[in-house]
C-alpha cells in the first residue's frame, strides 16, 4: 500500500523525473586495472551521462510504466530477496534510488533509451574534481573520497547532495551511493586466468593494488574490489546507479 | 587503511550471494548461428545442454575448452546420455560465420550436430554471462579476451545444475549430474 502511495505522490508532482546529462569528450584513460604491458591507457569515446544517480522519484516511474520490475515481481534469478525492501517507505524521492540489481539497473536505463556506463567510462567522469579532468593522483581529492568509503552508514545519508559538479558538469560520483557499472565484474588481476574463476573474488581480501597502474589511488582500488565482490542480483542499501548514453550532442 | 580494507571484505561477505538460483532463461537472449538461423535459449527448454565460451581467434585457453568439450561429449556418449553441447561467443564482432565454419573445420566438429556454436550481439552475451556469473573482459585496444572458463549443466527449466572448470580437473561430478535419457525421449 505504501508502495502505492510513493508512485502516486511520484506520478501527480514528478518534480524530479529523467534529470539533467551532460556530456563527456572523448580522451584517454588510465584505469587502475586492464592495462596490459606497454599500455599506458585506453581510449575513452565521447558519451552522455546523467548529472545525478537515478531518483527513488525516477525509478518509482519505470516501475509504474513496466511492473515486471516491481518488488515482488523479479524472480530470485534477476534480484535478491532485498530487492527494494525499503523503497516503500522512503520519504525523499530525490534521493537516490538503492537496493536495486544490475538487471533492475540496466533494465531501466534501456527503458530511458540509454545503457550502464562501462567501469572505464565511469571512473574516467570519476576521476574530474570541480577544476581537473583528472585529479586522480591528488592526495587532497583520494582522501575526502576514502573519508566517506570510511564512514559508517547513517539513517538520512542518501539525502544530501554529493561531491560537487565536476568539470564535466557530473555530480555526486562520490559521497552518496556506490554505482552499477555495465561491465562491474569484468576484473582479472592476473595476466593468466588459467588457474581458476574466483581470482577476483579472492583479490578482494587481498592488502594492496599490486598490478593496477596507479598504486596511490588506493579509492580507486575500493571501488574495484566493492564491484568484484557483487554479483548482477546483488541488492544493496548504498548501491544505485545513472545511466550513459551515445547520443552525444542531442539534447535530453 | 587496514580497516577499510578489512570493514570492505566485511561488505564482501554479506553481498556476495553464493550458490543463489541462476537461471539462463531469466531473461531472453537472441543468438545465431553459422548458418544466418536466428535462436534464443528458450527454444531449448525441455532438453538438458552443456553451455561454455570461447572465441575462435583465441589462442590462449579456448582450444583446451574446447577439447575438454569434446572430452565430455565423448563420455556422455559412450556412457548413454548425449548431451547438447552450446558454445557461445565471446568476441561477437569477429565471429563471423566464416569464422565460426572455420573453427569447426580446425576442431574436427563439421560433423558434430549436437554442437550449436552461438553468436549475438554484445549486449545479449553482457546479459547471458552475467545471469551466470561468467565474468569476460576485452581489452579495447589489443582487443585480447580475458575470461572465465567454466562449463555449465544447463536444466529443461533453463537452470544451472553443475559446473566444472573448462581447463583442468576431473569430468566424474558434471558426468554423474547428467541425467540417463527416460525411455522413449
Amino acid at each position: 500500500m505504501r508502495r502505492v502511495s510513493l508512485l502516486a505522490m511520484v506520478v501527480v508532482a514528478a518534480p524530479v523525473f529523467a534529470g539533467a546529462v551532460a556530456d563527456l569528450p572523448s580522451g584517454r584513460f588510465a584505469p587502475l586495472y586492464g592495462l596490459d604491458v606497454g599500455q599506458t591507457s585506453f581510449p575513452v569515446r565521447a558519451f552522455r551521462l546523467d548529472v545525478r544517480p537515478v531518483s527513488r522519484a525516477d525509478f518509482a516511474a519505470f516501475l509504474s510504466e513496466v511492473p515486471r520490475w516491481r518488488q515482488g515481481a523479479v524472480p530470485p534469478a534477476l534480484a535478491d530477496a532485498r530487492y527494494l525492501a525499503t523503497f516503500a517507505a522512503s520519504k525523499n524521492p530525490a534521493a537516490p534510488v538503492t537496493e536495486v540489481s544490475y538487471f533492475a539497473a540496466r533494465a531501466y536505463c534501456s527503458w530511458r533509451h540509454g545503457r550502464l556506463p562501462t567501469t572505464l567510462e565511469w571512473e574516467y567522469a570519476a576521476a574530474a574534481d570541480e577544476t581537473r579532468r583528472d585529479a586522480s593522483q591528488d592526495g587532497d581529492f583520494v582522501q575526502r573520497i576514502l573519508d566517506w568509503y570510511g564512514q559508517p552508514a547513517r539513517e538520512g545519508d542518501l539525502d544530501g547532495p554529493g561531491s560537487p559538479r565536476n568539470v564535466y558538469g557530473v555530480e555526486a560520483l562520490h559521497g552518496l551511493v556506490w554505482e552499477w557499472t555495465e561491465d562491474f565484474n569484468a576484473l582479472f588481476v592476473t595476466g593468466d586466468n588459467r588457474q581458476d574463476g574466483d581470482i577476483s573474488k579472492r583479490f578482494l581480501c587481498g592488502a594492496g593494488a599490486t598490478g593496477s597502474a596507479r598504486r596511490e589511488d588506493y579509492a580507486a582500488f575500493m571501488r574495484y574490489a566493492m564491484r568484484s565482490s557483487l554479483e548482477a542480483r546483488s541488492v544493496l542499501p548504498r548501491l544505485g546507479f545513472r545511466c550513459a548514453y551515445d547520443d552525444v550532442g542531442r539534447s535530453p | 587503511m587496514r580497516q577499510l580494507a578489512f570493514a570492505l571484505c566485511l561488505v564482501s561477505l554479506s553481498a556476495a550471494a553464493q550458490g543463489e538460483p541462476r537461471s539462463v532463461l531469466a531473461l531472453e537472449t537472441r543468438w545465431r548461428t553459422e548458418s544466418g538461423e536466428q535462436v534464443s535459449l528458450s527454444a531449448r527448454k525441455g532438453r538438458w545442454y552443456a553451455l561454455s565460451f570461447v572465441y575462435t581467434s583465441c589462442a590462449g585457453t579456448c582450444p583446451l575448452t574446447t577439447q575438454k568439450l569434446k572430452r565430455l561429449d565423448a563420455t556422455l556418449a559412450k556412457a548413454g546420455k548425449p548431451l547438447d553441447v552450446v558454445v557461445v561467443s565471446l568476441d561477437p564482432e569477429h565471429d563471423t560465420p566464416e569464422a565460426v565454419k572455420a573453427y569447426r573445420a580446425r576442431h574436427q566438429l563439421t560433423s558434430a550436430k549436437r554442437w550449436s556454436i552461438l553468436v549475438g550481439e554484445q549486449e545479449q552475451l553482457r546479459t547471458l554471462t552475467m545471469l551466470l556469473d561468467f565474468k569476460y573482459s576485452k581489452n579495447p585496444e589489443s582487443g585480447v579476451i580475458m575470461h572465465d572458463n567454466a562449463v555449465f549443466l544447463v536444466s529443461p527449466s533453463g537452470e544451472v545444475k553443475a559446473t566444472m572448470s573448462s581447463l583442468d580437473g576431473p569430468l566424474d561430478e558434471f558426468v554423474a549430474a547428467v541425467p540417463a535419457p527416460t525411455k522413449g525421449s
